[in-house]
């Protein structure tokens, strides 16, 4: 059950108060993830300009139907957690919205570990082909920056992956604590989380575009 | 937002998503600037309603111009270092 009793912690006046900070503090984290991935996918435009053929050889190599496949999964799931945050804001008018939460956040997480399983069966088949770096001496990738290519592929979507793997803890975490929670400290929690989850998704649209198909 | 607004977004960014798929695949004119535009119009949707730019003011709304200048900033410096070779 949830509890109505609870107040904001000591150094704020409101629970408005409260999560304007806890949304500032999102936001810069937000705004220096961005900074992060944007480099990556800067040098991986570099890339592109200095060694057309090198990038045009790697990309050619990966398995874009899978990607796409992630690719909708991850706007499917921004979805779920969109309607779970539009959910979340009628704990007050409404009297049992926490099921309708609770479900979107469970397809939420789900579709972010078929995407995490999916991301597994391309790095599979990648290492099976020789692609990844590090893991064949004879590659089948002539030209050297072709590697360099495929080095960077693997860092960004690595990177990239850990985070929808942070991302789908925090929502299972939420969605087995939702009950226990206040409902306003719910809805702040569940609006960080959906920002959070927005902007993994937001950075993945720039990586799958930058290494999958352009180039193509 | 509301419900039927959130899924005419998911509507839109999954249009875009085919549209950028098919210009892959079937060799478009013009395609990478096809693609790129259509992930950079992705994002922006992703980012004024998905992520609420649109709707907040103060620090939220300055973020999401500062995301979108970063953005913006990568294409300059990228475009500039190229003509200026």
């Amino acid at each position: 059950m949830i509890r109505s009793d609870e107040q904001p912690a000591e150094q704020f006046a409101a629970w408005a108060q409260q999560r304007e900070a806890a949304r500032l503090g999102m936001w810069l984290f937000l705004a220096s993830e961005v900074m992060m991935f944007g480099s990556l996918i800067m040098v991986a435009w570099f890339y592109r300009i200095e060694h057309a053929d090198g990038v045009a050889e790697a990309v050619a190599g990966l398995h874009y139907g899978l990607a796409t496949a992630n690719t909708f999964m991850l706007l499917s799931s921004s979805l779920l957690m969109s309607l779970a945050l539009i959910a979340s804001e009628q704990m007050f008018s409404q009297p049992r919205p926490l099921l309708r939460v609770r479900r979107c956040l469970l397809g939420s997480a789900v579709l972010g570990l078929l995407f995490l399983t999916c991301k597994g069966i391309e790095y599979t088949l990648e290492y099976r082909e020789g692609l990844l770096p590090g893991f064949s001496a004879d590659s089948p990738l002539y030209l050297p920056s072709a590697r360099l290519f495929m080095n960077l592929y693997f860092i960004a979507t690595a990177l990239h992956g850990v985070h929808v793997l942070v991302a789908v803890g925090l929502v299972l975490w939420l969605w087995a604590r939702l009950k226990h929670l206040a409902p306003h400290q719910a809805r702040t929690r569940i609006e960080m989380t959906t920002l959070y989850w927005h902007l993994v998704d937001a950075i993945w649209i720039v990586l799958f575009a930058t290494l999958y198909l352009v180039g193509r | 937002m509301n419900n039927a607004q959130a899924l005419k977004i998911y509507a839109v960014l999954l249009v875009l998503l085919l549209i950028e798929v098919l210009a892959a695949a079937f060799s478009w004119p013009y395609r990478n600037g096809l693609i790129m535009s259509v992930a950079a119009g992705q994002f922006a949707l992703l980012l004024l309603f998905y992520l609420g730019v649109y709707r907040h003011k103060g620090w939220v709304q300055l973020f999401g111009w500062v995301y979108l200048c970063w953005m913006l900033v990568m294409v300059v410096f990228i475009l500039g270092e190229l003509q200026t070779r």
